[in-house]
């Protein structure tokens, strides 16, 4: 029993890497953009079904296949924003005005991408073919770690502490905490306000893709919904984060990969299921902030 | 009249009073999905008091009301901590807690759903509920509670400082919300003769937001023309049935980007432009507004 927990633990903070890594590119976005983007879920997706297709047409090594995942995952939201959400910015509303207004312009794009996915893939899980890439699994005493496993986990946190460097301490990230903190005032000092966004976006979504690829490494398949499940997930844990903290973020991604794996241990199967939704309502009712936002009034 | 127009009008009736109970919410500053869940819990009401309860249908729907009344103002509780997309986010955590209880539950059939609801639901008794509730809607935003509603909706720090108790404005609608989404649930199992959990998910979700936003935010009257128009297409454009994700998706980002007031607001623009000129030569302003 203690070494299937120990092995669940692992699993779980395994899968926390790969949320962490979606969620990081959703809460960049909503501190920069103020926009709750619906259809990052489908960068994830697209960059991964993506990859899998350039796999299975075969002749590529793995570096390729990344490159086709991250650039695929960056143009897709450079598209959803040039229709969806940069219309909305050149009609200067109101800050309440524009967070709806691009939910719902983010909701439709996601509509769309799903349903064009899903035709895409003909409703069928797709998988990696083996050729591209070859699974070991390594013992250590009672517990199995696949090279994937590390490899995923690995890649994770490194894009992770990079993107935590670049907010903190490049030109770069300074310039983007100044937008986040009022367009205005950014133009003002002379930031390429619009450059910027389409830059975050496009990073944003190159780790969404990154995220997808990752995934479908570990868990096989993928599918066209795989990104919208993923979605609610990454909601909960930037609300359990509270926004601009990247530590929250991998608070929060562990709290939901380990109830996710070990949980399935413990939890009944309607708790269970329900968990990252009765996250978020406990988070938001207890602490509206996150567990390790700051007060509501600075977003950055 | 066709049966399929019998039964396409009986579900424009029944999305049309979910989509109403979701413009309240909206109208009065707080966004909640929550109706979808209360959708749900009158459905489901249908269902197991025909399969469990043993009770007659009247008595079921009593149960689903009497519930919905008393916990939609809670489920509107949060708004007091927490308002915009995060109060938006709660109540679709509401929704899916839900959607992910009944589909765990023994009781109420898991995965699979519950089979024989009898098919009780007929256009007149849709049509009078659906006249109730644009009644109801109506009643709350007109007049003074109306504008407190509207003025609730746009600013409620402003409101609050004209002396217009936001909060218990929201409870209010929390309960009506409730009640009129668990009614049109119980139409809904009553119409389609079962009930299972992927009927009351994100997809459905989606499908009312759609309606709102396409009708037109701000009236009730908004919320019913979504509802019809979003309902009918694709019976009117059969080829659009295959794409309709894709057809949904589209219109709801054209909607809001041309035309934020909606079908509503498009209509109204066209009475003004359809009268005759000396009217509008008046009005200098509203021409200015129109050309726009």
């Amino acid at each position: 029993m203690t070494n299937l927990i120990l092995q669940q633990c692992l699993n779980g903070l395994v899968l926390a890497c790969n949320y962490t890594l979606f969620a990081l590119g959703l809460s960049v976005i909503w501190g920069v953009l103020k926009v709750l983007n619906l259809a990052h879920a489908e960068m994830f997706t697209f960059g991964a079904l993506a990859a899998v297709f350039a796999g299975q047409a075969g002749g590529f090594p793995l570096p390729v296949v990344f490159a086709i995942a991250v650039v695929t995952g960056g143009v897709l939201a450079l598209i959803v924003d040039t229709i969806a959400f940069w219309p909305l910015r050149m009609k200067s509303l109101s800050v309440e005005d524009f967070e709806l207004s691009s939910l719902i312009t983010s909701l439709g794009a996601s509509t769309i991408l799903v349903s064009l996915a899903a035709r895409w893939t003909n409703n069928q899980a797709v998988s990696m073919p083996p050729g591209v890439f070859t699974v070991e699994a390594w013992r250590f005493g009672p517990l199995v770690l696949t090279n994937v496993q590390v490899i995923v986990s690995i890649a994770a946190l490194l894009l992770t502490a990079v993107t935590w460097w670049v907010v903190r301490h490049s030109q770069f990230g300074r310039a983007l905490r100044g937008l986040a903190y009022s367009t205005d005032m950014a133009k003002v000092v002379g930031i390429r306000t619009e450059t910027l966004y389409r830059a975050t976006l496009f990073a944003c979504g190159a780790l969404a893709a990154t995220a997808g690829l990752l995934l479908t490494i570990l868990m096989g398949s993928v599918d066209a919904h795989s990104g919208a499940n993923l979605m609610l997930k990454a909601i909960a844990i930037i609300v359990l984060a509270g926004s601009g903290s990247i530590l929250g973020l991998l608070v929060g991604a562990v709290i939901l990969g380990l109830g996710e794996t070990v949980g399935t241990l413990f939890l009944p199967n309607v708790i269970q299921s329900a968990l990252p939704f009765l996250v978020i309502l406990v988070v938001l009712l207890a602490r509206p902030s996150g567990l390790f936002g700051r007060s509501e009034a600075v977003r950055t | 009249m066709g049966a399929e127009w019998t039964a396409t009008l009986m579900l424009c009736g029944i999305y049309s009073m979910t989509a109403i109970a979701t413009q309240l919410g909206m109208m009065c500053g707080a966004f909640s999905l929550a109706p979808i869940g209360w959708m749900a819990i009158g459905a489901y009401a249908a269902a197991l008091g025909a399969t469990r309860w043993m009770v007659g249908g009247f008595e079921a729907l009593l149960i689903a009301l009497a519930v919905a009344a008393l916990l939609g103002p809670v489920v509107m509780l949060p708004v007091r901590r927490i308002s915009g997309l995060y109060f938006a986010l709660v109540s679709l955590a509401f929704v899916l807690v839900i959607q992910s209880v009944v589909s765990h539950l023994e009781y109420t059939g898991g995965a699979l759903g519950i089979f024989g609801v009898p098919l009780d639901t007929d256009l007149p008794v849709v049509v009078a509920a659906l006249v109730l509730s644009a009644a109801a809607a109506a009643f709350l935003s007109s007049g003074r509670r109306g504008r407190a509603l509207r003025a609730a909706g746009q600013d409620a720090i402003v409101a609050q400082a004209m002396g217009v108790d936001v909060f218990r404005l929201q409870l209010a609608v929390g309960a009506v919300g409730a009640v009129i989404a668990a009614a049109s649930g119980f139409l809904y199992a009553g119409y389609i003769g079962y009930v299972d959990p992927t009927q009351f998910g994100f997809s459905l979700v989606v499908q009312i937001i759609v309606m709102v936003i396409v009708g037109g935010r701000g009236s009730w009257v908004g919320a019913i023309i979504g509802a019809c128009f979003i309902t009918m297409l694709p019976l009117v454009l059969r080829p659009l049935a295959e794409w309709r994700d894709v057809f949904n998706g589209a219109l709801l980002i054209a909607v809001v980007l041309l035309l934020p007031g909606g079908l509503v607001e498009m209509a109204k623009l066209t009475l003004r432009r359809a009268r005759p000129a000396p009217a509008a030569a008046l009005r200098p302003s509203l021409a200015n507004e129109e050309s726009r």
